[in-house]
């Protein structure tokens, strides 16, 4: 009796053995060597996302195009439609480069230093810093304001603000404080943005910096004066 | 006598059978990519007909935009104001990112960590971001893109729920971000080696790795929305 119980387990096993062998040599050979690594399926996922960014852009173009094209062919004095779309698209093109002198209603925002410095205290709290600056244009930008300027200073796409000791730089330029910010935008929603608890304008008046907002109908501010060297880019074809 | 051979048998297959198992378990760790099979091959897939769409579409709008220059051309080389106006257009087109454009430059690749082992998982933040691109510009990037958006004057950079908002287009902060920037390599590159600027803090302080390499030729795609403003009057 014994005996058997014995055989009983052993052939049991065999027959377990044989399934699993059976499931492991189907388990590898229907997947060849397919994993991609971590590496080659981020690849995949930036090349689909670059894809589709491209693709976008050329519904816009093809839309673009499309309407020149059918208002040219419309248009019984090529000259004068061609001379005026011309026309058109440079003012908007100026606009959007920063390169137009703009008016409209937004805000204004003053910012200083701090002026009552007492031994001891961490100086670099009283002092507004460049990325000050970089984090209220950013959040203003963020609150939908169309055009911004520091001091005079149009802010653009190549605009960099950075520290140059005593002073701060926008687009080349060195200016001190007291800084003066203006925006172009929905007054309402700029000062808004300004004023909750966890903006950025928030926690600098909490360091105790000078901070003055003021809506205004009617703000001017003036086009970038500074020009960009084009050493590197080129138009792709 | 008998019984130890039994025994021998059954310990023989019982090592056969452990070897098996602890395989099979390596052979499934092994594969340790988060990805199925299933998921790859519709990415790779996907990428595919992605590419062919875009090859159609671009060689629509290269006619579309020949018959428009030709016209355009006709015009202005009668006329002295057009032919001003387009050459300031083409111009101020490449300057404020609404062409594709190529040249030498960066490529920056910020990976957050997810090894929760370490120091647990870290993301990226739009204010890095910001950061990135100041620097780029303080060392004259020309044109400056993000996860292929084009970065222009009117590009906003913000948190929006658990994404990151640019241009519209949102995006994963727990996943790596490409930063391109044209402009010279060097320069560019070292803006990033001073000791405790923002690479450091990046990555001592925000457990975020980054990697920049200088590339010879970079291709930074155009601004792809609409332009327009709703408080803006035009000066004249």
């Amino acid at each position: 009796m014994k005996f058997n119980e014995g055989k009983a387990l052993l052939l049991f096993t065999g027959i377990l053995t044989g399934i699993l062998l059976s499931a492991f040599i189907v388990n590898t050979t229907s997947k060849p060597a397919v994993i991609l690594t971590y590496q080659q399926y981020q690849k995949y996922n930036r090349e689909a996302n670059e894809l589709k960014a491209e693709i976008k852009g050329l519904y816009k173009d093809e839309n673009d195009f499309e309407n020149k094209l059918t208002n040219y062919y419309k248009s019984n004095q090529k000259n004068k439609s061609v001379t005026d779309t011309l026309k058109k698209e440079l003012n908007e093109i100026k606009l959007f480069a920063g390169k137009s002198k703009v008016e409209g209603s937004g805000i204004m925002i003053v910012i200083d230093d701090r002026h009552d410095y007492v031994n001891n205290e961490e100086i670099m709290n009283y002092i507004t810093h460049n990325s000050d600056l970089l984090r209220v244009v950013n959040e203003l930008k963020n609150a939908g304001a169309e055009a911004i300027s520091i001091n005079e200073k149009r802010i653009n796409d190549r605009t960099a603000i950075t520290c140059e000791g005593p002073v701060i730089m926008v687009n080349g330029e060195y200016i001190v404080p007291p800084f003066e910010i203006l925006a172009i935008g929905d007054p309402e929603a700029l000062q808004y943005a300004l004023s909750l608890p966890e903006s950025y304008v928030s926690q600098i008046k909490d360091r105790g910096l000078y901070v003055k907002i003021v809506k205004k109908d009617k703000i001017t501010i003036n086009e970038l004066t500074q020009k960009f060297t084009v050493r590197y880019i080129k138009k792709m074809e | 006598m008998k019984k130890l051979k039994y025994q021998l048998t059954i310990g023989l297959v019982c090592i056969i059978l452990g070897l098996m198992i602890s395989l099979q378990f390596k052979s499934t760790y092994s594969n340790r990519s988060k990805y199925s099979y299933k998921r790859i091959e519709d990415l790779v897939n996907e990428v595919e007909t992605l590419r062919k769409q875009r090859d159609d579409l671009s060689a629509k709008v290269k006619e579309y935009q020949s018959k428009v220059d030709e016209i355009e051309k006709s015009v202005s080389s009668e006329n002295e104001v057009a032919n001003q106006m387009k050459t300031e257009l083409d111009n101020l087109r490449v300057l404020s990112g609404l062409t594709d454009v190529e040249g030498p430059g960066i490529i920056m690749t910020l990976t957050p960590s997810n090894e929760i082992k370490n120091d647990g998982t870290t993301m990226i933040y739009s204010t890095d971001i910001i950061d990135i691109i100041n620097e780029l510009n303080a060392a004259g990037a020309e044109a400056i893109s993000i996860n292929e958006q084009r970065y222009v004057g009117s590009t906003q950079i913000k948190e929006a729920g658990a994404a990151i908002k640019i241009n519209d287009e949102k995006f994963s902060p727990i996943e790596p971000f490409t930063i391109k920037a044209i402009g010279d390599p060097k320069i560019l590159e070292g803006a990033f080696k001073m000791p405790g600027g923002i690479k450091d803090k990046l990555e001592e302080l925000a457990g975020i790795n980054v990697k920049i390499t200088q590339v010879q030729n970079i291709k930074i795609l155009k601004y792809n929305k609409n332009i327009q403003y709703k408080f803006i009057k035009t000066g004249r």
